[in-house]
Order: C-alpha cells, then sequence, then structure tokens
C-alpha cells in the first residue's frame, strides 16, 4: 500500500478562546450523548499554518458507523460570525473524545466540501486520575491504499500549537488565580490592588532564587554556571543610580503625581459645585 | 467521571427587542422593548412560559408597548452582582483586538446568561458587525454593514435561534462595549442601555477597557441605570429641569456600578492550568514606571470634558438670560392691557382680554437647553477624575517600590 501525502508541513494553531469554548460546548452537550463536534473558524495562510481563532458547535448524531450534522444550523451560524467578524473562515472542525471514531470520516468529508483542506482537532476533556491531562490533537486526512483499487482515509497528526494574543493572554493569566479560590471567583482588582499582586508576585520568586543561592552556598546543591550567569545578569539591570539622582527623580515624580490628584479633586469638587448651582 | 450536564434555570421569555446601539443621527428605526409582565427573577420563582411569538407579531407587539408600562419601585432590580464566565471575558478580549487591527476603536456585542437571585451570570456573548455610516467604507466588501440596513432585531433572534439549539443561555442579559479609558458614559450609551433596562429589567451595561489589558491588568465594569434615571426617561417628552429636581437626579445618581467577578468551571479550570506554560504573557509589564503618556491621556479628556462643562453652563446662563427678558416684556404688556382695562371701563366699554397681548411684539427665546446633557457630562467627568486618581495611586505605589529595590 502506499502513502500518498497531500498535507505539506501543516501546522495548527490554537487560540484559547477556541479551546474554552470547545470546554464549554462539552459541559452543555444534552444528556444523551457523549462527544460534541463542531466547526473551527479562522485563517490559513500559503506556508501551511492554520490559526484557529473561533469556533461554534454543531447538533449532530452519530452512531457506530454513520452521523448526521445538521447543515442548516452549521450554514446559518457560519453566516452569523461572517457578519461578525468577516476575516474568519471555516478551517476544519473539532470533535470530543479520545480517539477518532469511524464516523469522523464522514464528517470530515463534509468539511472537506467547505473548506480546501480542513483540519480535524480531538479534543479529550476527560480527566480523572488515571489521567490527568488534558489532550489536544489534530490531524489531517490524507488518502491511501492500492492506486486503482481500494483506497481508505486515514488520518494524519500534525502539530498543535497553543497560541493567542496578548489580549487573551493577559486575559487567561488573570483567570489562573480562579483556580486556588474555594468560589473559584477571580475578582477584578483596582490599579492599586494589581500593583501589590504583582509585587507579591514578583517577591515570591524573588524568595524562590534566594534560597537557590543560599542551598547553593551551604553546599547543599550543586552550582549551575548557566543560572549563576544569568542571576549575575539580573541583578545587574537594577539601574545603579547614586542616592541624589534618584532622590531627585523620586521627588520630580512625585510632585507631578501630587499636582495631579491636586487638580483632579479641585475640578471634582467644581463640578459637584455647578451642580448645586444648576440646580437652583 | 462524566461530567454531569449542568442543570440550568432557564426562563423562558418572549424575545426583546432593543435599539441598536449607536445611532449615527438616524431616528428611531425600531420600537422600544418588548415590555413584559414579569414578577422579578429573584428566588428562582417559576415562569410564566410565554409561547414564542413570530417575528411580526413580535414587531406589532413592540409597536404596542410603545406606551411603556409604569415602573415603579417593585420592579427594581435584585441583582447585587455580576458573574462573568472566562469564555466571555476570552471572547470579547479577542473581539476588540481583532477589531482593533482594522482600525475600529468601539467594539459592542450582546450579552447572555441568566439571573439567578441576586447575581446576574453572563455565560456567553456574540459580537455585533462593524457598522458605518460611511457608504464607501460599506461597500468596500470588508464586511461593514451600513448603518440604515443593520436589523438589529433579526440579528439578535438569529443569535438566540442559534443559541437554543446548542443548549446555551439565549436571554439576552445586557450588551457590552469597550471603551478608551473611563470615556463612555455618552448620550448614546444611556439610550442603549435605556432601552435594554426596559426590555429585561436586569439588563446589565458591561464596559471593557482594553488600555488595562495591555498593561497586563483586566477591566471589566458593568452598570445600570438607576430607578430615577429610567423614571425619568421613560417620559421621554419631558426631560427638563423640574422632573429632574423631582426625581433627584443628579451627577452621583445617574447610574449605578455593579461589581463584577470572573468564575469558570473545574473543567475550564483545568483546560486554564494545561494553558499556563504554553499562553505567556509577561505578569510584570504593569509595573512599568512610564506612566506618563498614560496619565497625559486622561488629562487630556479632562480637560475636554472641563470645556464642555463650560459650554454647557454658558448655555444654561444664556438662556435665563433671554426668558428673563421673555418674561419681562410679557409683564410689560400685561400691565398695558389692564391700564388699557380701566381705562376702557372709565369709558364703559368691553374690557379687554389677556388674548390680545400680541405676542409677536415678544422677544424669541429659544428652546431650554436641554438638562440631561450637563448632568451626562458632568458624571463623566467625574468617571475621568476617579481614573485619574486611580492611575496616580498606581504609580505612586510603584515608585515607592523602585526606590525599595534600589536600596535595599
Amino acid at each position: 500500500a502506499k502513502v500518498s501525502s497531500s498535507s505539506g508541513a501543516l501546522q495548527l494553531r490554537v487560540h484559547p478562546t477556541v479551546l474554552l469554548q470547545i470546554i464549554d460546548f462539552y459541559e452543555r452537550r444534552p444528556e444523551n450523548q457523549l462527544q460534541v463536534i463542531g466547526t473551527l473558524l479562522g485563517s490559513s495562510d500559503s506556508k501551511g499554518q492554520v490559526t484557529a481563532t473561533n469556533c461554534f458547535s454543531v447538533p449532530h448524531s452519530e452512531s457506530e458507523d454513520s452521523a448526521a450534522i445538521d447543515i442548516e444550523f452549521q450554514r446559518a451560524m457560519f453566516e452569523l460570525h461572517r457578519k461578525a467578524n468577516p476575516g474568519e473562515s471555516i478551517v476544519g472542525w473539532f470533535s470530543t473524545g479520545s480517539s477518532i471514531r469511524a464516523p469522523s470520516v464522514l464528517i470530515h468529508d463534509y468539511y472537506s466540501r467547505e473548506c480546501r483542506r480542513p483540519v480535524h482537532m480531538l479534543v479529550n476533556a476527560e480527566v480523572d486520575d488515571s489521567r490527568p491531562r488534558m489532550q489536544f490533537r489534530a490531524f489531517v486526512s490524507t488518502t491511501f491504499g492500492v492506486p486503482g483499487k481500494t483506497k481508505g482515509t486515514m488520518f494524519v497528526p500534525i502539530e498543535l500549537r497553543n497560541e493567542a494574543y496578548d489580549d487573551e493572554a493577559a486575559a487567561c493569566r488573570v483567570m489562573q488565580s480562579g483556580r486556588n479560590n474555594i468560589k473559584r471567583a477571580v475578582s477584578l482588582l483596582d490599579d492599586v490592588g494589581n500593583v501589590r499582586s504583582a509585587a507579591r508576585n514578583l517577591s515570591r520568586m524573588l524568595e524562590q532564587v534566594i534560597a537557590y543561592v543560599d542551598s547553593v552556598l551551604t553546599d547543599q546543591q550543586k552550582a549551575d554556571p548557566q543560572l549563576g550567569r544569568s542571576l549575575a545578569q539580573l541583578v545587574n539591570t537594577v539601574p545603579k543610580l547614586d542616592k541624589e539622582t534618584f532622590d531627585d527623580m523620586v521627588n520630580s515624580s512625585t510632585k507631578d503625581l501630587l499636582m495631579l490628584s491636586y487638580l483632579t479633586t479641585m475640578i471634582r469638587t467644581h463640578l459637584d459645585f455647578n451642580e448645586k448651582l444648576i440646580a437652583m | 467521571q462524566s461530567f454531569q450536564s449542568l442543570q440550568r434555570k432557564r426562563g423562558i421569555m418572549s424575545y426583546s427587542h432593543h435599539r441598536r446601539p449607536y445611532q449615527h443621527g438616524h431616528g428611531y428605526g425600531y420600537g422600544h422593548g418588548h415590555g413584559h409582565g414579569h414578577g422579578g427573577y429573584g428566588g428562582g420563582g417559576s415562569h410564566s412560559q410565554q409561547p414564542q411569538p413570530s417575528a411580526a407579531s413580535v414587531a406589532a407587539a413592540a409597536v404596542a408597548a410603545a406606551s411603556a408600562p409604569a415602573i415603579d419601585d417593585e420592579d427594581a432590580s435584585s441583582v447585587q452582582q455580576v458573574v462573568m464566565e472566562g469564555l466571555v471575558v476570552l471572547k470579547i478580549a479577542k473581539h476588540f483586538h481583532e477589531e482593533q487591527m482594522s482600525g475600529n476603536r468601539i467594539v459592542q456585542g450582546l450579552l447572555f446568561g441568566l439571573v439567578q437571585d441576586t447575581r446576574l451570570e453572563i455565560t456567553n456573548c456574540f459580537p455585533f458587525p462593524r457598522q458605518s455610516d460611511d457608504e464607501e467604507a460599506a461597500n468596500s466588501g470588508f464586511g461593514i454593514v451600513p448603518v440604515a440596513e443593520f436589523d438589529a432585531a433579526k440579528y439578535q433572534l438569529d443569535i438566540q435561534k442559534n443559541f437554543r439549539q446548542l443548549n446555551a443561555d439565549y436571554l439576552t442579559v445586557g450588551w457590552y462595549q469597550s471603551s478608551a479609558g473611563a470615556e463612555f458614559l455618552t448620550k448614546e450609551f444611556v439610550e442603549s442601555q435605556f432601552h435594554y433596562q426596559v426590555g429585561v429589567l436586569d439588563a446589565v451595561a458591561l464596559v471593557y477597557n482594553p488600555l488595562k489589558t495591555s498593561r497586563g491588568q483586566l477591566e471589566f465594569r458593568a452598570f445600570r441605570l438607576s430607578p430615577a434615571l429610567v423614571k425619568l426617561m421613560s417620559d421621554e417628552d419631558n426631560v427638563n429641569q423640574q422632573r429632574m429636581k423631582e426625581l433627584m437626579v443628579n451627577q452621583a445618581n445617574l447610574v449605578q456600578e455593579l461589581p463584577v467577578i470572573i468564575r469558570n468551571s473545574h473543567l475550564a479550570n483545568v483546560l486554564l492550568a494545561e494553558l499556563e506554560d504554553s499562553v505567556a504573557s509577561n505578569a510584570f509589564s504593569g509595573l512599568s514606571l512610564a506612566m506618563g503618556s498614560q496619565l497625559e491621556r486622561q488629562m487630556k479628556s479632562l480637560s475636554t470634558g472641563c470645556e464642555v462643562i463650560l459650554q454647557e453652563s454658558s448655555k444654561y446662563l444664556n438662556y435665563q438670560r433671554s426668558y428673563k427678558k421673555y418674561e419681562k416684556a410679557l409683564q410689560d404688556q400685561k400691565m398695558k392691557i389692564v391700564y388699557e382695562n380701566q381705562q376702557r371701563a372709565q369709558r364703559g366699554e368691553e374690557p379687554l382680554s389677556e388674548d390680545a397681548i400680541d405676542k409677536s411684539k415678544l422677544p424669541k427665546i429659544g428652546n431650554p437647553p436641554v438638562a440631561l446633557d450637563p448632568v451626562l457630562v458632568s458624571a463623566q467627568l467625574h468617571q475621568f477624575t476617579s481614573e485619574l486618581l486611580e492611575t496616580v495611586g498606581q504609580s505612586y505605589g510603584k515608585l515607592m517600590l523602585a526606590e525599595g529595590i534600589q536600596f535595599n
């Protein structure tokens, strides 16, 4: 049997929005359904990199060897999404589950009609003690078999990478703190709160570094020259200013800030005053 | 260990129409929100199941409901807190990011979710397409929908239909909008929120501040109009000084802010943990000491706001002056008539009635200035000042931090 591959160096980049949505769809699936499937939206460039930035799930039903999806729904949803963001087009489809099943070929076939080279993403969201990590895999399909005689379709795994816009990455990072909270709540801090939490993180990281240095000094751990070099670099990046220059800088900045807060409070008092006058 | 499908309470309500958020100077094209009778959402009571209306009947009902039901205090929303899912956070952030790349500064969309006790949970959202007045832009093929053609009601209905099939919440609980800093309290904002609130009592406006995200923070704020403001605006022709005093609408009383927290399901938290290493962002970009441009921008908004307030005040003073002139002229005429009547009584003739006042001789006064505008602007300025004070506080903290690092 010859394997004729039609895929180049294909790579799928997934945004966290897509993953979170898939998890959400999975949680909301109807009682009798084991898996959900849906369309992946995004863009693909000429070098074979496909980026998935959005997705929506599609009602479907499947059995041992057949599958049916609501094509009308798929089209209507796609139209809606396209109105909202015309830059996104269909790049493939996703399914939850632990392995590729027979009906997937049929579904993949449908998507090949919708886009040029659909990517199939498989998400295994079943997490338990024996399998503590989620699994994300991506595939494209190729035909294989004896030319002229029996042919079949095979799913070839391709590389899958997480990528995110800066905004998305920042949002994800802020939401990490929800893991340690009993109520799973992430409250949004105001400016000063953010500085405080960033400072706390910084001091925690510094403590770890200091503990490491201490243990090396007391011969409990072997010294790693590369680590030592980066540590030296770190210490050197703190700009060395003499006390006077630094004090000057701090003072002038403080003066600016005080002036601003004075002006602002004054404006506020004026506003209230103005209001009272008009009301008369 | 399959995860049980979440049991969610869902109220089936008739679709509420809403006016498209930003009216670029066109007339009101749609009926007001379909006010439907409901006994409030609190306590998870059973909702009356209303039959799903067809689009035509909903439009007719909207027209009929133009005489909105009287709003009394019992209808005040019982929501105290807004809970967002991480999904919505990411979708809004992504929506803004993609729109920003094509130059659009303000992005808007719908929020879906449900109300539970005192919490408003936002579980999903969907963006509005870009709309523009510019004919050229609309035909350039970038998917910008011309303002006049966009049927917001149908768009919302479509989304709700589809969401229902996906088992997602399809109850519109509000709308979202991005804003540059604290700059969101405009006339259009208040009007849009008013229409949403009339349709859905608990509707909130979610304001996303993308400037903070670039510094590693997240800012989402939820607002709704105060009951006093809703009462004021529900009687459109009568928005004047008098009523505002009656209802005690002043700049502190325009909008109420609700605390926002983000909550993710367990599975979503597992996913976030998986992503922690691969989706990296600079956790300390917010500690940068370079706040100059930020402070400048905020000062600029403050100063333009102050100018607007000055204009409004002078408009008001001018109006007062011209009104006084008018009154004085009116009085003069009245005195003349009284005098004339006295003379006529002497001569035994019929007295003139007051209607004989020659209206055309009176000085002209323009319309009284819209009373709500200066209050809006001053509320907006208040937002600016709070924002500025916050930034000042933050900068000061960072300075102290830098000082500590230098000398330890």
